[in-house]
């Protein structure tokens, strides 16, 4: 089906968590393959391992074992420097409670990732500008977050993640603090991106928002139990 | 990136008012205070280190065997510097110079007293003088000219050109000033205002050319030449007295460094034990002392703060922040703080230098035009920034973001431990301060409530001084008629300071080499115990009605034990040369250090060497009343002269000086630093509010009272201050006993206060922690609960 590498390739992946006395088994030899231009929802019950996932494929995290191939690159037992480095290049985040820094207005939160990636300042305006005006939130760059509806807010973390180009955006329950009708304005935004090229794997527990994806992949006890590929 | 950092930090500092004030705030008194403090010592490490040949030049001292022991001097005899120049051909120049003393100069009527020294003109060519107008060359070179300060000639002639202007000396004298010099500065051993020529002091004071080498009454210094080895000219000069002088050969000499003169000069048996340079260290160690507990509380505030701003790391980190970009930003904002402190010290200090110097008796200027001042300024207070922020900025940028982001508290127990061992740093510094304040307070009062021996409410002194030297008698008998006072004496000198001593005292039943032993001494004439209000145990005083008075003596109780002097009276002490009967002993009286017991004192009989007059005020009459009469009696038969008189109770409370200063900054520092740790404390309290804010919350629900909660989040901190000062305590007694062990009559430690320390430190910790305590019980838990 797939002519080309996949941009993800994770074999046998595993991930424990250890307190003094029980070991939690987070995702046990798991093994998925994601295709560039591809949506992928992750979905599954509490606990099932779909953040862990994330957050692995996202290089805030290390996998205990197994192999995690980006861009044809072994990323599985990079130092932290090396995953930030590639990180910042090539993914952006979107959560469920937005995180965005209170201190800094909209224009400023946008701006952060060309900061830390070392673009140059007259750059920075015209790039941040760019995302902000597709995102329909130009009219809000002076404000802070907090003088924000929750949708806004997410439209700023969503600018924020997509300032850099990055070929892959990882979405973390990106609605769950919204209410439906912002919540759709979300997904659309996200459906916009992914048709400009962009990766998208987006963990939800919402069947309606997994609907705009085009493959679900099922997860329990750290396992795929199912995968759904949408027509 | 670095503007971004400021921006977040300006606006992060503006966003939390009260936590940005305190923090500031502790950091800015902190570093004010530690500023001051080290100004201070700046100054006096480099005191006399203006006079460009200070390495060269040294002071001669001498060392003589004493009651037990040996006494160390820097009086000289007059002859001896002549001597040194010719027999040591290391020696460029010398120079004497006598103890400068207040002299009055009138010029067209205009009477004024000025600190006057005499030296030789070579003390020109050995010490550094800034001459404003004419030349060292020249100043001397008339035998009635006068060196003078600007200030003192501002204030004698106005804007009038001073050079060749005509003054009277002391009401007789003729000087012409022939320079002007620049104020001596703040950090000189030196402090006259005039300087006039050896030659015109000796022929004004005919004694002094032929006081002999019995008489050692002035200063000799010594310019080596450049190479010399100053150890071994030492050596060289030691046994000099004997070669001349057969009857002192016990007075040993020897080279002092002139620079370390004001740092060093306390000897102990003939070894140097130091002197003021135990306050430069105690006073470095509390500049130190105090900037680090204002640094710990800053740590302490800021990872307090960590929480709210863990989130912030985690999403720079997830943006693409490195570690490092982390903490250069939090570096960088404890930077930016540390300079808004910095300037806030600066303003505190110049509120605050005027009463410091008040305290300390010095001038001291903040060094606004000193480049390198600035530099220093600006390190320490960098250092501090990085210092103070480098923990929190480590610890913060450690967050894993996954963590942070999710609300997972990476806050561990070891950053409690570290905070923990903060706070007892500084609370124990705060023990040892409040520990310390208390025992010098009781010190002090132990010794004043010590009695002295004599009357000292209500008791008057003047210098006998110009006309007043043959007018006494009428001044005296005017004065009383008056009912301005009730009686007055004429004495060799005051009786809150000891006068001198002399050897050569000889009296029935004396040992070998007894004669040796320095022995205090007052010369009076008629009146003195019943103006002093001595008391007399044996005998009588000396009666005008009995000619035969002049050759007699009183003795003290200390005297009499040490010459073991069954029947002291009708005994003859030899005395100045002359055989005297002892007529009386008085009991002890303290005039010399009140720390000390009281030494023999021998008290003579002599009018020419009256120097000060004591007065016995009428206590039935308004103070200032009589001494507006007296005022008007001196005037009448001394108009020369201005009327300055000083209370003997006033004179007396200066030897508290150095005591009371030393409680005064104790306390400052007491309470400076209790209010920066609590500041420590409140930080540590409000971070454990926060950390245990879902506990409590918990609790709450299951039915915990307030006060039980309060109980529960104070306890700890209880436990903190208790340890603090354990150690603490254990510290300040060590010291402290040792400290007293200064002084022969002291007081005890008292357990009653280490009582009031501990009780001191938990009232204050528990107002300090309450309020976090209270806030988080009374706070709604269906909040933190819901946030988890």
């Amino acid at each position: 089906m797939m002519q080309e590498a996949p941009m993800i390739k994770i074999t046998n992946l595993e991930k424990f968590y250890r307190t003094e006395e029980v070991e939690t088994i987070a995702l046990n030899k798991l093994s998925i393959e994601i295709a560039t231009g591809e949506f992928v929802a992750i979905m599954g019950p509490s606990g099932c391992g779909k953040s862990t996932l994330l957050n692995i494929l996202g290089m805030l995290d290390d996998p205990d074992a197994g192999s995690y191939i980006f861009n044809d690159i072994e990323v599985a037992h990079f130092t932290e420097r090396k995953r930030a480095d590639l990180r910042k290049h090539n993914i952006g985040f979107v959560f469920q409670s937005f995180n965005l820094i209170d201190e800094l207005t909209v224009f400023e939160n946008v701006e952060l990732p060309l900061i830390y990636t070392g673009v140059a300042s007259a750059d920075r305006v015209k790039r941040v500008e760019e995302v902000l005006d597709k995102m329909q939130i130009m009219h809000r760059r002076n404000h802070y977050p907090q003088q924000l509806s929750g949708g806004q807010q997410q439209r700023v973390a969503i600018a924020r993640a997509v300032v850099n180009k990055p070929k892959l955006i990882l979405a973390d329950e990106p609605t769950g603090n919204l209410d439906s009708s912002n919540g759709n304005d979300v997904m659309e935004l996200l459906t916009d991106l992914n048709e400009q090229g962009t990766t998208i794997i987006m963990v939800t527990h919402s069947e309606h928002d997994a609907r705009y994806s085009h493959r679900i992949i099922r997860l329990l006890d750290g396992q795929s139990v199912m995968e759904n590929i949408m027509v | 990136m670095l503007r971004n950092y400021f921006k977040i930090a300006w606006r992060s500092l503006v966003k939390n008012k009260l936590y940005s004030a305190i923090n500031i705030g502790g950091l800015g008194a902190g570093m004010a205070v530690s500023f001051i403090l080290l100004i201070y010592v700046y100054n006096e490490v480099t005191f006399d280190s203006f006079h460009e040949k200070k390495d060269r030049i040294y002071k001669v001292m001498k060392n003589q065997p004493i009651d037990n022991g040996i006494g160390t001097g820097d009086a000289t005899p007059v002859q001896l510097a002549g001597v040194l120049q010719k027999d040591y051909p290391e020696i460029e120049t010398t120079a004497r110079t006598n103890w400068a003393y207040d002299q009055l100069f009138n010029y067209n009527n205009k009477p004024l007293k000025f600190n006057v020294m005499s030296a030789d003109a070579s003390y020109l060519d050995i010490f550094t003088l800034n001459f404003v107008k004419g030349n060292k060359r020249d100043a001397f070179k008339d035998i009635s000219s006068v060196i003078m300060t600007e200030s003192a000639v501002k204030a004698l002639f106005g804007d009038k050109d001073p050079m060749g202007q005509t003054v009277k000396l002391n009401g007789t004298q003729l000087v012409k000033v022939s320079a002007v010099i620049k104020d001596l500065p703040q950090n000189s051993t030196f402090r006259f205002k005039a300087l006039i020529s050896w030659k015109l002091f000796e022929s004004t004071q005919p004694w002094v050319k032929n006081s002999g080498w019995g008489n050692y009454s002035f200063m000799t210094y010594v310019l080596v030449k450049p190479g010399v080895d100053a150890d071994a000219l030492s050596g060289k000069i030691k046994k000099l007295v004997a070669r001349y002088n057969a009857d002192n050969k016990e007075n040993k000499l020897f080279l002092f460094p002139f620079t370390s003169w004001h740092l060093h000069s306390d000897f102990k048996n003939g070894v140097n034990t130091g002197g003021s340079i135990e306050y430069v260290r105690l006073f470095l160690l509390l500049a130190i002392g105090i900037l680090l507990i204002a640094c710990i509380n800053f740590m302490n505030l800021s990872t307090a703060r960590s929480e709210r701003r863990s989130r912030e790391v985690g999403i720079r980190k997830v943006v693409g922040a490195r570690r490092a970009a982390i903490i250069q930003q939090f570096l960088g904002e404890s930077i930016l703080t540390a300079f808004l402190a910095f300037v806030f010290a600066l303003l505190l200090m110049s509120a605050l230098l005027p009463s410091f110097n008040e305290l300390i008796g010095r001038q001291l200027t903040i060094p606004y035009t000193n480049y390198w001042a600035w530099v220093a300024a600006i390190a320490v207070t960098l250092v501090t920034g990085l210092l103070a922020g480098s923990y929190p900025a480590l610890f913060l940028s450690s967050f894993k973001p996954v963590k942070v982001l999710k609300g997972v508290n990476s806050t561990g127990k070891t950053i409690w431990h570290t905070r923990q061992i903060l706070v007892i740093t500084q609370f124990v510094f705060a023990t040892c301060l409040i520990i310390s304040s208390i025992l010098i307070y009781k010190q002090i009062s132990f010794i004043k409530n010590r009695p002295v021996g004599y009357l000292q409410q209500g008791l008057v002194e003047f210098d006998l001084e110009g006309n007043m030297i043959k007018q006494f008698d009428n001044f005296r008998r005017d004065a009383i008629s008056s009912g301005a006072i009730t009686d007055a004496a004429a004495t060799s000198g005051s009786i809150a300071h000891t006068n001198g001593n002399t050897w050569g005292v000889t009296w029935p039943g004396q040992l070998a080499g007894e004669d040796k032993i320095p022995i205090d001494q007052i010369a009076v004439s008629y009146h003195f115990t019943s103006t002093f209000g001595l008391h007399v145990l044996q005998g009588r005083d000396f009666d005008e009605s009995r000619t035969g008075d002049t050759s007699t003596l009183m003795l003290n109780e200390a005297a009499v034990k040490m010459m073991r002097l069954k029947q002291p009276l009708g005994q003859i002490v030899k005395w100045q040369g002359k055989q005297c009967t002892v007529i009386g002993v008085v009991k002890n009286f303290v005039w010399a250090s009140p720390y000390e017991p009281v030494k023999p004192v021998i008290i003579g009989f002599d009018k020419s060497w009256a120097g000060q007059v004591g007065m016995r005020l009428n206590p039935k009459a308004p103070v200032s009343q009589s001494l507006a009469k007296l005022e008007a009696i001196y005037k009448k038969y001394n108009p020369e002269y201005p009327f300055q008189y000083k209370f003997v109770d006033e004179s007396f409370n200066g030897k508290f000086q150095t005591e009371k200063l030393l409680g005064t900054l104790s306390t400052s520092f007491t309470i400076l630093a209790i209010v920066i740790s609590c500041l420590g404390l409140f930080g540590l309290a409000s971070f454990a509010a926060e950390q245990r804010k879902k506990e409590i919350s918990i609790r709450k629900v299951l039915g915990a009272s307030i006060s039980h909660l309060w109980f529960s989040l104070s306890k700890e901190f209880l436990q903190l201050v208790i340890i603090s000062f354990v150690i603490g305590s254990a510290i300040s007694w060590y010291y402290m006993n040792r400290w007293l062990a200064h002084y022969t009559y002291r007081t005890d430690v008292s357990w009653w206060v280490f009582i009031a320390t501990i009780s001191i430190s938990i009232v204050v910790c528990m107002l300090t922690v309450s309020w976090q305590a209270i806030k988080a019980a009374l706070s709604n838990p269906v909040k933190s609960l819901k946030n988890e």
